[in-house]
């Protein structure tokens, strides 16, 4: 994935600033910078959601620059919402089988006939139970998404982002406002997720999370990159530490 | 007796529009106002190809569903990605230009004068009772709408629209078109309504502009809230008590021009009533929270 | 056709005033009030009935209605709308509500003073000749109200500090809390002048082509339809949309017949929900902020 020369502005701000940057192949990523620097706007553009003002990006040398948001998901876009974003009146398990892409039973002329979509529905079901268990959520998989707590919502929809079956997973601060067991269980997941390759790139307050997690680091100021490198050497550089400050 | 069946066909018919509203209204959360117009492309249709062109009302209906559901899944689509307000504000105006239309095309629709002598969809008239017959076809009729909405509700379809009710974002964001779904539900709400048209227009042997207003198409929207929205036995349960509602009124005595203001006040009051206290409608009355998926 | 050109633009001035009404409540509501097409006919029938039971002057009683009018908006928007707009209610639930409510007022109307046309009798009074088309006083007060109106709304939402109150409840009410404002208070402040607005436009409609229950959608829906193609938040907007809106139906009247109007705008409608959401000269509003 790569974008060259992004550009965003709302009204007098201008939230990009003609950023370029390429990300490679399969890693974890950390993406950060004080409130403001754009990290969030590059997600919105990324996942479809806004359009620069100039400026591309490309997946695997495609433009996306301009297509819907569930045109990018198809191509294996996943992402998380700073806000948690869950259907809450779906349960646990139904929210898993929402997100799992292709369905059969999603074509309104398959869907009247039970018979034609019975058996896809099962494996669904049976991928979703497995991602349960590696959520660690098997045991609440009836209840409403809406009764589960902050953390565990969290993690449901990171789980549902690995329904997806994703290349890329663009996660907006999975670790705040998580109690610290919980935010460990999220750090593992989110370690071997990138093991399996998949591209990850969070958004991140959390330093020492992202000193341990991260294989590289980009830090955004005023919206444009400050600097790019490994999370030791990156997170000690002196204009990255008054930029936090600022 | 006669007069039971008469209300029994109507209720048959009300539900079928009340059932079919609800799959977008209730399960998309897409509020619509332009069931009465669809419900009258239906009646229109099978009326004028039956009586211009000697069609079999079966025919008109079909044409008339295949219009109405045409005519929605672009209008879905084109207000798809906009904000529910412009949804709105679009089948508003679709209910208008229908009943428009209808008012001013003198030398097809004849206007206020409406269309007679529509063919009876009954056959056989001595074996069975017409109006029996017209029961079976539209408690039929009703059946297989009632199914449509119920296998689409427990499908992946469906909880793909119930995910749009909630959060069309996040939708979008698991990648699911939206547009695709929300027209679908919309074009499958029109065409079941304009079947009911056609059935309606069958039965009554006679059409005029006036049972296909905005009015009427409130009192759809009014049916399916007040029954309960997005529940199974909701939107029927809605329709039995509007419609039969103003004949308890009759009952005790209101004159008829009365009689009309006093149900559109009362179901008024109860839709105001149920939004703000009871959003489950009279099904739901007692769990506020539960749904039908 | 100076005739024509003098309709069409009585009938934009009133859709230009239904508008500023409509888009004065929905600046800060955000949700599609049906209840708005009840306040237009409120004022002209309790004028109505204040001019010919009370045998009140006609001024007087197109007063009182508007007041009348606002006062019952503000009534409905305190014990109503603002529970459910302020709390965790699906984002359908304002605008049901509103429905039931226009559904109340219109049949209340009904069973009070009947369906049929009134006439206020104000029609036949001064006739003037401009430009070769004939005015009635009523309708030349409806294009200057018009002219007037636009320019104080539009000075009222960008100059005063209540207007842009108002612009900031609608814009983010959360932020707006956080700074401190009153969502409550202004929303009842901008559904007042709103429906009073409603309800002078009511009466100027009445007074001119005669009232009935249900004139209130009609209007309603110019107006609407007025506010969205030339673009939400924008009163030059307004302006433009309503003219356009006026000229296509009285074009469609003269050379078509009047079937077509309706059918005409709605196609414009769409056409512009379809490539132009914003309008004319409306903001690019976005259908989810993420």
């Amino acid at each position: 994935m790569s974008c060259i020369d992004l550009s965003k502005s709302f009204g007098g701000t201008r939230a990009l600033d003609c950023v370029t940057i390429s990300f490679p192949g399969p890693g974890i990523v950390a993406l950060v910078g004080s409130n403001g620097a754009g990290k969030t706007t590059l997600f919105n553009i990324l996942s479809g959601f806004l359009r620069p003002d100039t400026g591309e990006c490309r997946i695997h040398g495609r433009q996306i620059a301009y297509l819907a948001p569930h045109e990018i998901a198809a191509l294996g876009v996943a992402r998380t919402f700073q806000d948690v974003r869950l259907i809450r009146q779906l349960s646990v398990l139904e929210n898993l089988c929402l997100a799992q892409p292709n369905q059969v039973g999603e074509r309104i002329f398959t869907a009247l006939a039970a018979r034609g979509y019975r058996s896809h529905e099962l494996r669904n079901r049976h991928f979703a139970r497995m991602l349960l268990e590696q959520l660690r959520l098997d045991g609440m998989e009836d209840t409403p998404a809406g009764d589960l707590s902050y953390g565990q919502q969290k993690l449901l929809s990171l789980g549902c982002c690995l329904a997806m079956r994703p290349n890329i997973m663009l996660l907006d601060e999975p670790l705040s406002g998580v109690h610290p067991t919980l935010a460990l269980e999220i750090i593992e997941l989110v370690a071997d997720i990138g093991k399996s390759g998949t591209l990850v790139i969070f958004v991140e307050h959390d330093l020492e999370a992202v000193a341990s997690l991260a294989d590289e680091v980009i830090v955004m100021h005023h919206g444009a990159m400050l600097a790019r490198g490994k999370p030791s050497d990156v997170l000690r550089l002196p204009e990255v530490m008054e930029a936090y400050v600022d | 007796m006669p007069y039971l069946l008469h209300l029994l066909i109507l209720v048959a018919i009300y539900a079928t529009l009340a059932v079919s509203l609800d799959l977008l209204v209730g399960h998309t959360g897409m509020v619509s106002l332009a069931h009465g117009a669809f419900f009258g492309i239906g009646a229109y249709a099978a009326a004028l190809l039956a009586v211009r062109f000697g069609l079999p009302i079966w025919t008109g209906a079909l044409i008339g569903m295949v219009g109405a559901g045409t005519c929605a899944f672009l209008v879905g689509f084109a207000t798809a990605r906009l904000r529910d307000d412009y949804f709105v504000i679009a089948t508003f105006s679709l209910q208008l230009v229908f009943t428009n239309l209808c008012e001013n095309l003198l030398s097809i629709t004849r206007g206020p004068l409406g269309i007679s002598g529509i063919p009876s969809l009954a056959m056989f008239e001595e074996i069975v009772a017409p109006q029996t017959q017209m029961l079976v076809i539209g408690l039929g009729f009703l059946g297989v709408v009632w199914l449509i909405v119920y296998r689409l509700a427990k499908s992946p379809f469906g909880r793909v629209l119930h995910a749009i009710r909630e959060d069309d974002v996040l939708t979008r964001a698991l990648g699911k078109d939206d547009r695709y779904f929300k027209s679908a539900a919309f074009a499958v709400s029109a065409a079941a309504a304009a079947g009911a048209g056609a059935i309606y227009a069958s039965y009554t042997s006679y059409i005029d502009p006036s049972a296909f207003t905005i009015t009427e198409a409130i009192l759809v929207l009014s049916m399916v809230i007040i029954g309960g929205a997005g529940r199974t036995w909701g939107p029927v349960i809605g329709a039995a008590v509007l419609v039969l509602l103003p004949e308890l009124l009759r009952l005790i005595g209101l004159p008829d021009a009365v009689a009309s203001n006093v149900r559109q006040l009362l179901y008024g009051v109860a839709l105001v009533g149920i939004v703000m206290l009871r959003p489950g409608g009279v099904v739901g009355w007692t769990n506020v929270h539960e749904r039908v998926r | 056709m100076p005739q024509l050109l003098a309709n069409a633009i009585v009938t934009s001035a009133i859709y230009v005033l239904v508008g500023l009404s409509f888009s004065l409540i929905y600046t800060t509501s955000r949700f599609f009030n049906f209840a708005h097409a009840g306040y237009i006919v409120v004022a002209p029938y309790v004028a109505y009935f204040l001019a010919r039971n009370l045998g009140a002057g006609w001024l007087l009683a197109f007063v009182t209605g508007a007041i009348a009018g606002a006062l019952t908006a503000i009534a409905l928007d305190a014990f109503i709308f603002q529970l459910l707009v302020g709390r965790q209610s699906p984002s359908t639930a304002p605008l049901l509500a509103s429905l039931g409510l226009f559904v109340v007022i219109q049949a209340t109307i009904a069973l009070v003073f009947g369906a049929a046309s009134l006439s206020f009798g104000l029609g036949e009074g001064s006739i003037y000749e401009v430009l070769g088309a004939r005015l009635t006083g009523v309708q030349g007060a409806t294009i200057i109200a018009a002219i007037v109106g636009a320019a104080m709304v539009w000075l009222f939402l960008q100059r005063s500090t209540r207007g842009k109150l108002i612009r900031a409840v609608g814009c983010d009410r959360e932020l707006a809390i956080a700074y401190g404002i009153d969502p409550v208070k202004v929303s009842l402040m901008a559904t007042g002048v709103g429906a009073a607005m409603a309800g002078i436009v009511g009466c100027l409609s009445a007074a001119d082509i005669g009232l009935t229950p249900t004139a209130g959608f009609q209007l309603l829906l110019g107006g609407v339809v007025a506010m969205v193609i030339g673009g939400v938040g924008s009163t030059p907007g307004l302006l433009l949309g309503a003219i356009l809106v006026a000229a296509v139906e009285h074009g469609a009247q003269w050379w078509f017949s009047s079937a077509w109007d309706r059918l005409i705008l709605f196609g414009i409608l769409l056409l512009f929900l379809l490539f132009r959401p914003a309008g004319i000269l409306g903001r690019s509003s976005r259908a989810a902020s993420v």
